[in-house]
């Protein structure tokens, strides 16, 4: 009997507004929904513009840097959730327009409103079929 | 016809009977018994019987279907329409807004409006044990728990106008120590600025005293045209304004709870509708479900120019004894919330105050004018209420 080798993929820890190449080298992305009409941003999966009204969206691949909107760090762990205290929640207006809303794990203390910040992406989980699950966090963009 | 007009051409409504089941927790009691003791309280306090009653309205969020035909069955089965409402934290608040208006159009001249919740304890938002595998990707990455979206708010706050976490905490402090004077509420305890300041801290900068805990509890209140309102109580205050939104599209924004300008936009409404400016409020009820909504409403109420609410705060104008005192009775975050009945709650304050029935949390100088602002996960509710 033979057995059938499994490739171990990169997929999202759940659908959630970001792609995953096939290509193990290609870089994951955050997608936006962008209005071809008025040319603002929102969450992807938006079907109707709130700025204009029209029903004409289409996926926007964000190239990942924004500015720091607001964040605040976390100390009251949310049981089952895969991020450990202490981590921040904060909000990213990102470059191109729109926003995420994002976990920080990284370089707490160094936050700023207003600084400049870029995505990266983490594995959280293995699942049982051995896929790595991943998210995507944010961290401030290191100068010089 | 424009609804300032229309609602100037609305009969005048008045609340004449408020009463409360004592906020806390209360595992052994349904709110079918907490929501009783609250509508009992209320009818002695308007001299009134349940068959006086021509419409009911129920505000509350957790609890499910039939809630208010349930809590209105404890005290009778008259035959009388029943409405549940639900706006999140603002539900009971919107009861009132709702039974105004069938009063106020003449449909109606007596309604009861009553606000019930009994919660779960801890954070809202939490994934429940064993449902891992359902859980969203927001909850498993930590985001979206209520006290986040306060500190965001928060934390512009400081960068914009230098607010500072003593402020916040402050806050706590003057709320804690109002509910000391307040048999129904949950806490009772004063806490010194470095006992909220030291204590657990939740999502920075606010810390657990500066947090409304989940509770059990009831509120209740007679609401009637103010022609018959002689019937019941020789103190009939007025619901003078009421304003009621959701926020406006923004491209970048904390969302939900946290106005970036509703509140302010809907405040203007409210006043319009009651003929009077901030200048004229006398004392205030907002949604302090974390101390930085206190700060923010302030402002966006008209209380103290934008960026000044912290200073507001730390000078002691929100005191008892200070220019417009604000949460009284404690607040959310001392008084407790339970979504359902804190809207209703707000509104017993204020009408206490307003008679001159608040005892040791009685605002001096024969307060005529107050306000309500009540929020709902992206709702808000507010009142003026006039004696």
């Amino acid at each position: 009997m033979s057995e059938a080798t499994t490739e171990k993929k990169r997929l999202p820890l759940r659908p959630a507004g970001f792609r995953v190449p096939e290509d193990p080298k290609a870089e994951p992305y955050i997608i936006a929904a962008r209005c071809r009409n008025c040319g603002q941003f929102f969450g992807a999966g938006r079907v109707l513009c709130l700025n204009c009204g029209k029903q004409d969206m289409e996926e926007f691949a964000y190239k990942g840097t924004g500015k720091l909107y607001s964040y605040t760090v976390v100390h009251q762990q949310l049981p089952g959730a895969l991020v450990k205290i202490p981590y921040a929640v904060a909000i990213v207006a990102m470059d191109e327009g729109g926003q995420v809303t994002t976990p920080i794990t990284e370089d707490l203390e160094s936050l700023d409103v207003g600084m400049e910040m870029e995505v990266y992406f983490e594995t959280m989980q293995v699942d049982a079929e051995g896929n790595e699950r991943i998210a995507y966090k944010f961290r401030p963009v290191k100068k010089g | 016809m424009d609804t300032l007009t229309a609602w100037r051409n609305m009969r005048e409504v008045c609340i004449v009977g408020v009463g409360l089941h004592k906020f806390g927790r209360w595992p052994d009691k349904r709110v079918e018994d907490t929501g009783r003791e609250a509508i009992l309280a209320a009818l002695e306090d308007a001299g009134a019987d349940f068959r006086d009653m021509q419409a009911g309205f129920c505000g509350r969020v957790f609890n499910p279907e039939g809630t208010g035909q349930r809590v209105f069955g404890e005290i009778g089965e008259s035959g009388i329409l029943i409405d549940n409402v639900e706006k999140a934290c603002a539900s009971s608040s919107t009861a009132v807004r709702i039974a105004t208006w069938a009063i106020g159009a003449g449909l109606y001249d007596v309604c009861l409006c009553v606000g019930v919740e009994k919660m779960q304890r801890g954070l809202v938002g939490a994934i429940p044990e064993g449902m891992e595998s359902r859980a969203s990707y927001a909850q498993l990455m930590g985001l979206g728990i209520m006290p986040a979206q306060y500190a965001l708010g928060a934390r512009r706050h400081m960068k914009e106008y230098g607010t500072t976490p003593e402020m916040f905490a402050q806050v706590a402090v003057k709320n804690h120590q109002n509910s000391t004077m307040n048999p129904y509420a949950q806490y009772q305890t004063a806490f010194t600025l470095e006992e909220v300041l030291n204590v657990r801290m939740i999502a920075d900068p606010l810390t657990l005293y500066q947090c409304s805990p989940t509770t059990d509890g009831a509120s209740a209140a007679v609401v009637c045209a103010k022609e018959v309102a002689h019937r019941f109580q020789d103190k009939p205050i007025t619901i003078a304004g009421w304003a009621s939104g959701t926020p406006e599209y923004q491209s970048v924004g904390i969302g939900g709870d946290v106005s970036e300008g509703m509140v302010a936009r809907l405040a203007d409404e409210c006043y319009e509708r009651a003929g009077v400016g901030p200048q004229d409020v006398d004392v205030a009820q907002v949604h302090d479900a974390f101390s930085s909504g206190e700060i923010l409403a302030i402002e966006e109420c008209g209380f103290c120019p934008t960026g000044e609410g912290g200073r507001f705060i730390w000078e002691g104008k929100a005191d008892i004894g200070g220019q417009l005192p604000v949460n009284t009775d404690g607040g959310l975050e001392s008084r407790g919330h339970p979504q359902g009945a804190t809207g209703i709650a707000q509104l017993t304050e204020i009408v206490r105050q307003l008679r001159g029935e608040a005892g040791p949390r009685q605002v001096p100088g024969n307060p005529k004018v107050g306000l309500t602002h009540n929020v709902g996960v992206g709702g808000c509710q507010m009142f003026i209420l006039t004696r």
